[in-house]
């Protein structure tokens, strides 16, 4: 069995496009995993394609775009993991030994929605009441300040560090850092978050070039980056108590995530985790156990996170900052690691980064934490 | 069978409707259902059991109050509802959560909320919408 590596990364600056094509916002992004893989496009065996509203065949629209035709395509739809899903897809063919060579894409284009909230399905026992994500996380938000004594300031904190983040790198949608005073002046939305505790709504696209050992030894220019787990799971109907502060899909697939790469929280280096609201980061550091139980706040406060800490969450400025086009959003963080983990970021380079993570989860669905959850464990 | 609270009254245009029925004494109840075989109880009903996949469901009327497990004030979101929007989780002392719009100007997470009935928006065309609510127990 082969490994998967991972030897070409490119995308389109996350921003708004209103005027453009969903294909034409994307197949520069490929274009750009192909040039930065060093391989031609006839080289590509499969392609797997990752967009949670972008309708149907989002992948043979974007691929049609630059003479890539005929060959197998296939397209995901898994809410906020769409992309991370499909590279879950590509990677597992390529361990099987059925292609050398696999492209991923992620695309999304949002503002063609006309902005607000996502829509959820209607059918949704909670959509139908009123229920829409800020106002779900957000009440995790205002659970696990009631349990752990968490205040808004140190809410705030994670977007201040996410835009400090964002503004180093030039992908980001988000380019102005912001304080944690100006954090908390802007207008609310849900409570406990202001608007600077919510993503940004937006486009974009990130392409991944998939490799078996053969193909990234022919290929590789710069050195392949080893794909150690990949990871999909999806939530758990539960019916009645929850504990909100801790979320049960991403427990279970950060375990078995570090199972499958034989590493574990200490080990890691850098993760993008999914920042869509300020707590949702917190919760996050730890269900990945980068932190204790309840001590997430003071995780933060201590610089732990930051990109010179313990472990650097969200050096790209995370969904917070570079934003979150729904199904390009797994794949961009797949870009950034792999760029951290060959050095080649810049300001924001997280020193001697040799192992990262990726972590995609979403869908609302009323009696689950979420809907799907893919991670990665990427390693130079 | 109960009869729910859509059928029962005619005119107003009601939200989580199948939720809600009329019970004994003529006044709204909260109605669930139970699973024969896993015995695990849920709000609305349902037909099949989302934890076990039975299909041996029985109507179950609800506990009429519960504990705030957690709550937001929403600005945003679909235009049909007040703004701002209280929603949260209220855990009924049988077990079951269920997700409610609130009725009051403050909220408390750990406070004792009674089920209710009440206007919780109003569509483009004037129709006020009626919806299951909790609201605080004394007070309000
Ligand atoms: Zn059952």
């Amino acid at each position: 069995m082969s490994q998967a590596n991972i030897i070409g990364v490119g995308m389109t600056r996350f921003g708004k496009y209103p005027e453009s094509h969903l294909a034409d916002i994307a197949w520069p992004a490929v274009k750009s995993a192909l040039a930065d893989a060093g391989i031609e496009p006839g080289a590509i065996q499969a392609a797997y394609c990752g967009s949670a509203l972008g309708g149907m065949m989002v992948g043979q629209s974007i691929l049609a775009r630059i003479g890539m035709t005929g060959i197998p395509i296939t397209n995901v739809e898994n809410a906020c993991s769409s992309s991370s899903t499909a590279l879950q897809q590509a990677v597992m063919a390529v361990r099987a030994g059925k292609y050398d060579t696999v492209l991923v894409i992620g695309a999304e284009k949002l503002t063609a929605l006309g902005g607000g909230t996502l829509p959820l399905n209607e059918d949704d026992w909670e959509a139908s009441q009123g229920m829409v994500m800020p106002a779900l996380y957000a009440m995790r938000a205002m659970r696990y300040m009631h349990d752990y004594g968490l205040t808004r300031e140190q809410l705030a904190l994670v977007s201040v560090k996410n835009r400090a983040n964002g503004a180093k790198n030039p992908d980001a949608q988000m380019q102005k850092p912001v304080t944690v005073e100006e954090v908390l002046a802007s207008r609310p939305v849900a409570d406990p978050f202001t608007l600077l505790q919510c993503c940004p709504t937006g486009d974009g696209a990130a392409a991944i070039i998939v490799a078996s050992d053969k193909a990234a030894k022919k290929y590789a220019g710069k050195h392949p980056i080893r794909v150690l787990a990949s990871d999909l799971t999806s939530g758990r109907f539960t019916p009645g108590f929850r504990d909100m502060t801790s979320p049960e899909i991403t427990v279970r697939g950060s375990a078995e995530a570090y199972e499958e790469a034989g590493v574990g929280p200490q080990d890691i280096n850098l993760a993008e985790v999914h920042d869509a609201f300020s707590i949702a980061e917190l919760i996050y550091y730890e269900a990945f156990g980068f932190c204790a139980r309840g001590e997430a706040g003071a995780f933060l406060e201590s610089g732990a996170s930051a990109i010179n800490g313990k472990v650097a969450v969200n050096p790209s400025g995370g969904l917070l900052a570079k934003g979150h086009p729904v199904g390009a959003t797994g794949a961009a963080q797949v870009v950034e690691v792999v760029r951290q983990l060959r050095g080649e970021c810049g300001a924001r380079q997280v020193p001697d980064a040799k192992v990262g993570l990726t972590h995609a989860t979403g869908g609302g669905l009323a009696g689950f934490d979420h809907g799907a959850c893919s991670i990665h464990i990427l390693a130079r | 069978m109960l009869e729910t609270l859509d059928r029962a009254v005619g005119g107003e245009r009601l939200i989580g409707a199948a939720a809600i029925a009329r019970g004994a004494n003529g006044e709204p109840v909260l109605l669930g259902c139970k699973c024969t075989a896993c015995q695990k109880e849920m709000v609305p009903p349902v037909s099949v059991c989302p934890v076990c996949g039975g299909e041996d469901m029985r109507e179950a009327v609800q506990p009429d109050e519960g504990v705030l497990y957690s709550y937001t004030v929403v600005h945003v979101g679909p235009k049909r509802f007040r703004r701002p929007l209280a929603l949260g989780y209220v855990d009924l002392d049988n077990g079951v959560r269920v997700f409610s719009h609130l009725e009051g100007d403050t909220f408390k997470i750990g406070e004792r909320m009674k089920f209710d009935v009440a206007i919780v928006g109003r569509d483009p065309d004037e129709t006020d919408l009626t919806g299951y609510v909790f609201r605080k127990e004394n007070g309000q």
